[in-house]
């Protein structure tokens, strides 16, 4: 009940703050009610969701468990052999498939199992057409939270979150930067209090100035840029959001516990990134910004489509090997099986703090997914998905759920949205539209 | 998203690329149809050099803010496209707070900015002279009555609530530092007197495109003055103007900036390859190369304001010890880049020769004529290359008996249907390059077997790198692909299709001036294209 009467606060604090209302509100995509939102669990704790993404696929011969079903009915494949210890926690999803087109390789796959949508072709130049997952659902299930959402990643380059075209979420690549800004200047340890801050008064009014100047501005400006300024205020309100919630004094919450700092930099040894180690201290880091209610929604970029990196024990970058790896790809295979063991090491993190009866992931739906099933062909066909947790008891776990037809994988991202209390009537567009979730996967 | 880097990129219009052009008298087009208005935001670059140019060059700039991202291949065209983010709305407010917080805890800095003396804390004339005068720099543009009245009230709340004027001078700059004012250039226009029906850019306006063409930076108050006072349009003091800060040092960090952009050197500075495979790469090595190109461009455009296409054939490098090492020529100082001839016989020259082309466009273990075939494309030729079809096996051929050499196992590859037209129209180009692997150190043999460079492009035919860059120096599309790429760079927006008259034009120029790239910059200055503003019912 806890979380109940802090919303309240929130809600009657923002309710009369200096919110600036006046722009036409960006296009809203969850049923803003008021009921649905933030809806907590049965055991009163909130639900969250992840994102967990890697570049360049998986060997559908080899990532594909054998046989489907409920707990001793199927086993792990060899690819998804390092989430052994969270099979009980665990759905995997296949035999489903985009049904965008395929218009560029890689880049036509992360606009389609991120946001459900065709690639947006500009000239040479290309955008996702519409919000990634993880922004639908922060729409909703962000509102309560100092951060909206946490976007980062041991190689994440800008990350792949989008709110719409052209509007890119930036993913911070480095763990010591991600810790001062959640839980550097601003953060208050939930149970005491903040101290008092007398510019915060004048960084609200400042924002003030800011949104009115966007404004005047944007009714001088064509549509396209009107749509930018859309943005930047849409930045600003949640910014002064933000800075309200500074002055509260958030209720206590056991399992909060400060991380302890990581290191200012991670350099590559031998040449070789150290995404082990990085994504470590990432998946922990977050794991404690949800605990401490900072965010309820993160993204997780371990690595990006394309991306030609130098794995521990490869003989060249992950790209080429997809492509020129003959064969049955042993080092392909081994690459993604270290993807695989990074996505556990963040289900780990969240199974390892205690909330009420269960852990966190219990509260969790982490969706792990890649941009292709298999990289050499870019197939968008058979794609790679794991949800993780089970939101609150809203999802079954311990489940390989087959589709036998090739459903369209949007349907699974609709059962994960509305899984954590974004009611949506509908995902995606055109091809990758749908209007029902996969039953199979609801609890 | 950006375009990236397809491995075994990809088909290409054939037709487009077998096109020569003939240079045309350096006359204005009279076929222009310029562009709509734009909103470009301030890049990474632009922002910390208005802050320098503005409010001082020792100010610690902000570690981080909203990323960069490119636009048909260039960030500054990218600024005009992209929306903030709430994390770069974010970022903008800590960058405010702290710029304007160093100022606030320098006294004697902060009453170098001031245009009066505060007489106490609430001293409003002075603190409405203050914003006038700083936000007319910052902002680029005199601000209205209440503009002022808006900052001023919240630098009044600081004065009355943290007690001094310093304070609400503070409050003033991390108001103006965060408004749109300071963060876009904003282009209204105005109804163009010479062309009926149609716009063109303010003379404020035309002040900003200019400084940050030229500059990458703020328009200083003497160009202030000529946009304040309209005369800017007149074509003489234009000229006036471009001649004055095309002589000014700050021409050069623009130059460098451009180049930088242009040649995607953000990308070189990551430079990453296998260590155990190349014993000359360390992780400064991309650095480097990023600064042994500069120097290349800064040289030929600044320094011997000499014939461009030098870049291409040049025997002149700028080596640290890093570089001299894998050119195997001597590095002539200790202390960084310092030019040195390549050796006559040498096969290396100009920027084809260089890290940050040969390293950039490879894989972290061996090269890549398909990779080195798409950059020339993309970057030196201007063609489109389309990504490969993505449902296709891109595999090339394992080293074998009959094709040891990467050359051979691609020219196998090219017979393959679906992947012929890809490769044909970039591998060949590539081919020019292979006897430099992946990091760029010379060699003679692939896998035991000699290695044939020879090949055509578009059907010129070359035999090594050498040749090779005689013919991409000569072609008509290089000189193209150079304007264009200066051309987007300095209006700050996508390119219209009305706008080819224009830039062929400009091309045109570039030739009959000796390839100058400050002369260049000139002809763009002036052109029309830079100044007008879309008609309303075509042109």
């Amino acid at each position: 009940m806890r979380n109940l009467s802090r919303r309240t606060v929130l809600r009657g604090l923002l309710g009369g703050s200096a919110v600036a209302i006046g722009l036409p509100a960006l296009e809203r995509f969850c049923n803003d009610s008021g009921t649905a939102w933030a809806e907590a669990g049965s055991d009163g704790f909130p639900k969250r969701f992840g994102l967990f993404f890697w570049g360049n696929g998986m060997l559908p011969d080899r990532w594909v468990p054998k046989a489907h079903g409920i707990g001793t009915a199927w086993q792990l494949s060899d690819q998804l052999a390092p989430l052994a210890k969270h099979k009980s926690r665990i759905a995997v999803v296949t035999g489903t498939r985009l049904g965008i087109p395929n218009s560029q390789p890689h880049g036509a796959g992360a606009a389609g199992i991120l946001s459900g949508r065709p690639l947006l072709h500009q000239g040479g130049d290309t955008t996702f057409a519409g919000p990634s997952i993880d922004q639908i659902v922060a729409e909703v299930i962000g509102k309560d939270t100092r951060f909206r959402s946490l976007e980062f990643g041991a190689a994440a380059g800008n990350g792949y979150s989008f709110n719409g075209p052209n509007s890119h979420n930036p993913a911070e690549s480095n763990p010591f930067a991600l810790f001062e800004r959640v839980f550097g200047a601003g953060f208050t340890m939930p149970g005491e209090k903040p101290k008092f801050d007398p510019t915060l008064g004048l960084r609200r009014s400042v924002l003030d100035a800011v949104s009115a100047d966007l404004k005047g501005l944007r009714g001088q400006v064509g549509a396209a840029d009107a749509k930018r300024l859309d943005q930047h205020f849409e930045g600003v309100r949640q910014l002064e959001q933000r800075l309200a919630k500074l002055e509260l004094a958030p209720p206590k919450l056991d399992a909060c516990k400060v991380p302890k700092a990581p290191d200012k930099a991670y350099p590559d040894v031998e040449g070789r990134p150290q995404l082990g180690k990085k994504n470590q201290v990432f998946c922990e880091l977050v794991a404690y910004a949800l605990a401490c209610d900072q965010t309820r929604v993160f993204s997780n970029f371990l690595t990006m489509p394309v991306n030609n990196l130098l794995f521990q024990g490869a003989t060249t970058g992950h790209h080429e090997l997809t492509h020129n790896e003959p064969g049955e790809q042993k080092e392909v295979h081994a690459i993604t099986v270290q993807c695989i063991e990074m996505f556990a090491a963040q289900l780990d993190a969240l199974a390892q703090v205690q909330e009420g009866a269960g852990t966190l992931l219990d509260h969790c739906a982490v969706m792990g997914c890649s941009e292709v099933s298999l990289g050499k062909t870019h197939s968008l066909e058979e794609m790679p998905l794991i949800i993780g947790g089970s939101a609150g008891g809203k999802l079954k776990n311990d489940l390989h759920y087959r589709s036998e037809g090739g459903e369209n994988t949007s349907k699974a991202l609709l059962t994960l949205c509305r899984a954590v209390g974004c009611d949506l009537a509908e995902f995606g567009a055109e091809g990758g539209k749908v209007s029902d979730g996969l039953g199979a996967l609801e609890a | 998203m950006t375009r990236r880097r397809v491995m075994l990129a990809a088909v290409v219009a054939l037709g487009a690329c077998g096109e020569t052009e003939a240079p045309t008298p350096a006359a204005v087009p009279a076929k222009l149809r310029p562009a709509p208005a734009a909103m470009p935001r301030l890049t990474r670059a632009q922002y910390d050099n208005t802050v320098r140019d503005v409010l001082g060059d020792d100010l610690a700039l902000p570690a981080t803010l909203e990323p960069d991202v490119a636009f048909e291949h260039l960030l500054t065209v990218g600024s005009a496209v992209a929306k903030v983010s709430p994390r770069g709305v974010e970022l903008y407010e800590e960058a405010a707070r702290s710029l304007a917080a160093q100022l606030a805890g320098k006294p004697e800095r902060l009453a170098k900015l001031l245009p009066c003396k505060p007489t106490g804390p609430q001293d409003a004339v002075c603190l409405g002279q203050f914003v006038a005068h700083v936000g007319n720099r910052l902002w680029r543009r005199a601000l209205s009555a209440g503009e002022v009245a808006a900052v001023a009230a919240t630098a009044t709340k600081a004065a009355a609530a943290l007690g001094s004027f310093d304070k609400a001078a503070e409050y003033a700059l991390v108001a103006l530092l965060q408004a749109p004012g300071f963060l876009y250039r904003t282009e209204h226009g105005e109804a163009d007197p010479g062309h009926a029906g149609c716009k063109r850019l303010t003379a404020t306006e035309l002040a900003s495109r200019l400084a940050y063409f030229l500059w990458a930076g703020p328009p200083d108050a003497a160009l202030l003055a000529a946009a304040a006072d309209g005369s800017l349009h007149d074509p003489k003091v234009r000229a006036v103007q471009v001649e004055r800060m095309l002589a000014d040092p700050k021409l050069r960090r623009s130059v460098r900036n451009w180049a930088g952009e242009w040649l995607q050197l953000h990308e070189v500075v990551k430079l990453s390859k296998d260590p155990k495979v190349y014993k000359h790469f360390s992780g400064d090595l991309g650095a480097s190369a990023r600064e042994e190109t500069l120097r290349l461009v800064e040289n030929l455009a600044l320094d011997l304001d000499t014939d461009f296409r030098q870049f291409i054939t040049t025997r002149t490098a700028f080596v640290d010890r890093r570089l001299a090492a894998i050119y195997e020529v001597p590095a002539e100082s200790d202390a960084g880049h310092a030019p040195v001839q390549l050796p006559g016989w040498a096969e290396r020259r100009g920027y084809l020769g260089q890290v940050s082309f040969l390293g950039h466009a490879a894989h972290p273990v061996s090269s890549s004529p398909t990779l080195r075939g798409a950059f020339v494309r993309r970057f030196l030729l201007c063609d489109f290359v389309p990504d490969p079809p993505a449902n296709l096996n891109t595999a090339i051929p394992e080293p074998s008996p009959d094709a040891k050499t990467l050359r051979q196992r691609l020219t196998a590859h090219m017979n393959v249907p679906g992947c012929s037209s890809c490769h044909k129209a970039l591998d060949p180009i590539g081919f020019a390059f292979e006897r430099f692997d992946g990091i760029g150190r010379f060699r003679t043999l692939d896998n035991g077997e000699p290695i044939d460079t020879t090949g055509d492009l578009d059907g010129v035919p070359f035999g090594d790198l050498d040749t090779f860059a005689q013919v991409l120096a000569g072609s008509p599309k290089f000189r193209r692909c150079v304007t264009q790429k200066l051309y987007g760079y300095a209006v700050a927006r996508p390119t219209v299709a009305g706008e080819k008259t224009q830039v062929d034009g400009l091309a045109a120029a570039f030739a009959a001036n000796g390839y100058k790239v400050k002369a260049l910059m000139r002809e763009i200055a002036l052109s029309d294209g830079f100044a007008r503003l879309a008609c309303t019912g075509g042109p």
